[in-house]
């Protein structure tokens, strides 16, 4: 995945220790999409005007 | 054919245009305006008004935001929906309502008192009407239609 | 072991009797200002969506937050931060599946607590389900109320300097105890609130400090690889490295967490109070993002009070679990230190409190109220809640003493009891159609009993030694399916009205809890003690009560077809009060709900050949 290894180095530039820090990195990015698809499907429009 | 005369509220929509009514129903409610009076420790009484609905054919209480505008109407007592609950029933189910109310926003350590500041018995409209060879009831206040087949 | 000196506590002291008596003014003034009702019933449609989701998130946080996380960031290093992944998921699956169909089911049918939600559902005339449920929340929030006084307890002890963490642990209950039954003096709500800002800004202040005292989070990690290189290591938990398949079970472990989510009936009577699917939206982006952001600073505190006091015995009273105390008196003058510390405090209170009253409604309305007395007033059942509040207060300490335990360990109990109960039911009774009465209590059942005995185990109620424990595991084994044969052929029989299926259902069951248990025991006791000490429960009885519940469903009576479609309708059909925003008409008189009224009158037309 290009936008992974993209993450991945950028994150590598940082002070820190790699691997851990993309760790945490990754899963805040992961979550919040996450979050936004997830609200879209099931709050996504109101269905239904009747 | 017998006739009561009671108070109806008044309706929201118009009757759809072309349209003819066959018969109104009318929906029974019980209207409360309702206030719990809390003794505290601290201070002085706090008091929590409400308005509680009774639903008399479904025995259910709901919480409303005022009064509803009502006038009164000569009908035929065959058209009113009969009531499942009394009103000493309605009245105890309006006023234990209030008191969950007041318990989740306040907590309570003394019994409260309950006040029925009003009280008033309303029914609401619903219209038979047929359209296009097919027949629907309207709810008056929502607007709400549902189609009825009729030969069920 | 670092203590605090007896000027430092007192000056804490007060700053924290400063706050609890700022908080008390606040609400009473507050309260004060608001006059009228205006449909206040379980969160208030005037405080709007974003405050819903914030108070909401406030009341789950509790002591978990201010002393289980930091701990977890102190022991486990960058891995604690699973403990965010295995909620979040779960919190995003109870907003998007749960929350809608949940509210608009519940405002068709009137229920106002999970047990009411469950007799309509099943339309359990018997009150066989409700009655099951209201115990079964009874058992364990007590529990984790108990939780919550250990976290006081724990927390007096370290702000005093030292004493018996049960002598503490009883005196924290006391006061929150007397804190919910004299309640009157403020409106619930409000102070959820307040405290949960309050809670967030202590937190957001700890993490300002060591955020910018280390140089950012790339910083952070530079600093914790160079204390200690376990730290930042994706294998290393509480101080151990693991591979292969035993970190496979904790990270599964981890997720498990999760599983309880839509179990946990105090979060979940929160979506039946939202006003609209609209304000449902917002609160749940609220509550979500505010998870992760607090979730994070938590655990980030555990890594602060690590680089900083690098050993567990540096902190107060030696427990890792104290890492934001610490750093608060470390790094903070003592009034604002104060007002950090009271903030889990405040937490906890005010999580202890709604859940001892959610505990006590259960038992109020879904115990007294439905089978013992149906017409009561209302002064005798503002009493009765008083008393039994009182009662569930003084049983949550007898818990707490009992266990004494990490509140972490203990807040997992509770959880996983929880979880493996309701969870199940609540996400399949919402979407899957065939699930059946008998099926849902076979599950409720399964998954409380499963953690119980589980629990007492470990506790070594059943053997007291693990010699003992390891050599008759097979006892531990058979215990699960005996016990869940028992209750389903009772509560099975009720359900279906006849004994045969009764049996049926019971046979299932254990046949079934046996399959799954069995094995398992061995596995974890015997094969590998290493793995059984990492392995959550809930990984176990989650699945389990889940399996049991559609199982059993399918051997069991199906609910008749028009209940069903009538039911899953109310569901998914928007509600008046979304079709009436969505195409912003107003009626101007009233909000009277018409809901389903049309049915009554359909028939009446019907029956009186008025068409």
């Amino acid at each position: 995945m290009p936008l992974l290894s993209l993450i991945k180095s950028l994150i590598a530039k940082m002070p820190g220790t790699g691997d851990a820090l993309a760790f945490f990195i990754i899963q805040i990015i992961v979550q919040i999409i996450m979050l936004i698809i997830g609200i879209e499907l099931a709050y996504g429009l109101l269905k239904e005007k009747e | 054919m017998e006739f009561k005369v009671i108070e109806t509220i008044k309706p929201v929509i118009n009757v759809p245009q072309g349209v003819k009514v066959i018969n109104t129903i009318y929906y029974p409610y019980m209207v409360y305006h309702i206030k719990v009076i809390i003794r505290r420790a601290l201070g002085k009484p706090a008091s929590l008004q409400g308005f509680v609905v009774v639903d008399l054919a479904r025995a259910l209480v709901l919480l409303a935001d005022s009064f509803p505008d009502t006038f009164t109407i000569k009908v035929p007592a065959n058209l009113i929906i009969p009531e499942r609950i009394s009103e000493e029933k309605a009245v105890n189910l309006a006023k234990k309502k209030m008191v969950y109310v007041a318990m989740r926003k306040f907590k309570i350590m003394l019994p409260p008192k309950v006040e029925i500041v009003k009280c008033k018995k309303v029914y609401k409209q619903f219209w038979l009407i047929e359209l296009n060879n097919k027949k629907y009831i309207i709810d008056s206040l929502t607007g709400e239609s549902e189609e009825i087949e009729w030969g069920a | 072991m670092a203590t605090v000196s007896p000027e430092v506590s007192t000056t804490i002291l007060i700053a924290l009797g400063a706050y609890l008596a700022i908080v008390l003014i606040v609400g009473i003034v507050l309260e004060r200002l608001v006059k009228t009702l205006s449909d206040y019933i379980l969160g208030g449609r005037r405080l709007g969506p974003y405050v819903i989701g914030f108070s909401e998130r406030a009341s789950e946080m509790s002591g978990w937050v201010g002393l289980g996380l930091p701990g977890e960031g102190f022991s486990s290093g960058v891995n604690a931060t699973w403990n965010t992944i295995g909620c979040f998921y779960a919190d995003l699956i109870c907003w998007t599946l749960i929350a809608k169909r949940l509210r608009r089911y519940t405002e068709v049918v009137g229920a106002l607590t999970i047990p009411a939600y469950l007799e309509a559902r099943f339309n359990d005339t018997k009150g066989v389900l409700r009655l099951t449920a209201a115990i079964i929340i009874t058992i364990f929030l007590t529990a984790y109320v108990g939780a919550q006084f250990t976290a006081s307890g724990k927390l007096f002890a370290a702000i005093m300097g030292g004493g018996a963490i049960t002598t503490w642990i009883a005196v924290g209950a006391l006061i929150m105890i007397i804190y919910t039954v004299l309640g009157g003096f403020f409106a619930v709500c409000w102070t959820d609130y307040i405290q949960g800002w309050w809670a967030f800004i202590g937190l957001l202040i700890i993490a300002a400090v060591g955020y910018s005292k280390y140089g950012g989070i790339g910083g952070l990690f530079s600093k914790m690889a160079e204390v200690d290189p376990k730290l930042v290591s994706l294998n290393n938990f509480w101080g151990w490295e693991y591979s292969g398949v035993l970190l496979l079970v904790i990270i599964l472990s981890y997720l498990a967490i999760g599983f309880g989510w839509p179990g946990n009936v105090h979060i979940i009577v929160r979506f039946m109070g939202i006003k609209s699917v609209r304000d449902l939206k917002k609160a749940a982006i609220t509550a979500m993002l505010l998870l992760l952001v607090v979730y994070y600073l938590a655990i980030s505190v555990g890594w602060f009070a690590k680089v900083e006091f690098r050993e567990a015995k540096n902190l107060i009273v030696a427990d890792p679990e104290f890492s934001l105390q610490t750093l608060a008196i470390n790094w903070l003058p003592p009034v604002l230190a104060g007002m950090v510390l009271a903030a889990p405090l405040a937490l906890m209170m005010s999580t202890a409190d709604s859940q001892l009253l959610v505990t006590a409604s259960a038992i109020v309305e879904d115990i007294y109220h439905r089978f013992i007395s149906r017409e009561i007033e209302e002064k005798k059942l503002v009493l009765i809640s008083r008393i039994v509040t009182f009662v569930l207060g003084i049983i949550a300490l007898i818990w707490a003493l009992f266990f004494g335990e990490s509140v972490y360990l203990f807040v997992l109990f509770a959880w996983g009891g929880l979880g493996a109960a309701f969870g199940p039911i609540m996400l399949m009774s919402l979407w899957w159609r065939r699930l059946t009465a008998t099926g849902a209590f076979a599950c409720m059942v399964t998954g409380a009993t499963g953690i119980i005995i589980w629990k007492s185990y470990v506790k070594k109620l059943i053997f007291p030694t693990v010699e003992a424990m390891n050599a008759n595991w097979w006892v531990i084994a058979i215990l699960l399916p005996i016990i869940t044969f028992i209750l389903v052929l009772i509560g099975g029989s009720i359900l279906e009205g006849d004994l045969g299926k009764g049996l049926k259902a019971a046979t299932v069951t254990a046949v079934v809890n046996a399959i799954v248990w069995i094995p398992w025991c061995y596995a974890r006791l015997v094969a590998d003690p290493k793995l059984a000490a990492w392995w959550y429960e809930l990984l176990i009885a989650f699945p389990l009560a889940m399996l049991i519940a559609y199982v059993v469903s399918l051997v069991t009576t199906p609910l008749p077809e028009e209940f069903v479609n009538k039911t899953f309708e109310y569901m998914t059909k928007p509600t008046e009060g979304e079709v009436r925003e969505a195409t912003s008409e107003k009626p101007k008189t009233t909000a009277i709900v018409t809901l389903r009224e049309l049915d009554i009158v359909k028939n009446f037309i019907k029956i009186n050949s008025l068409a």
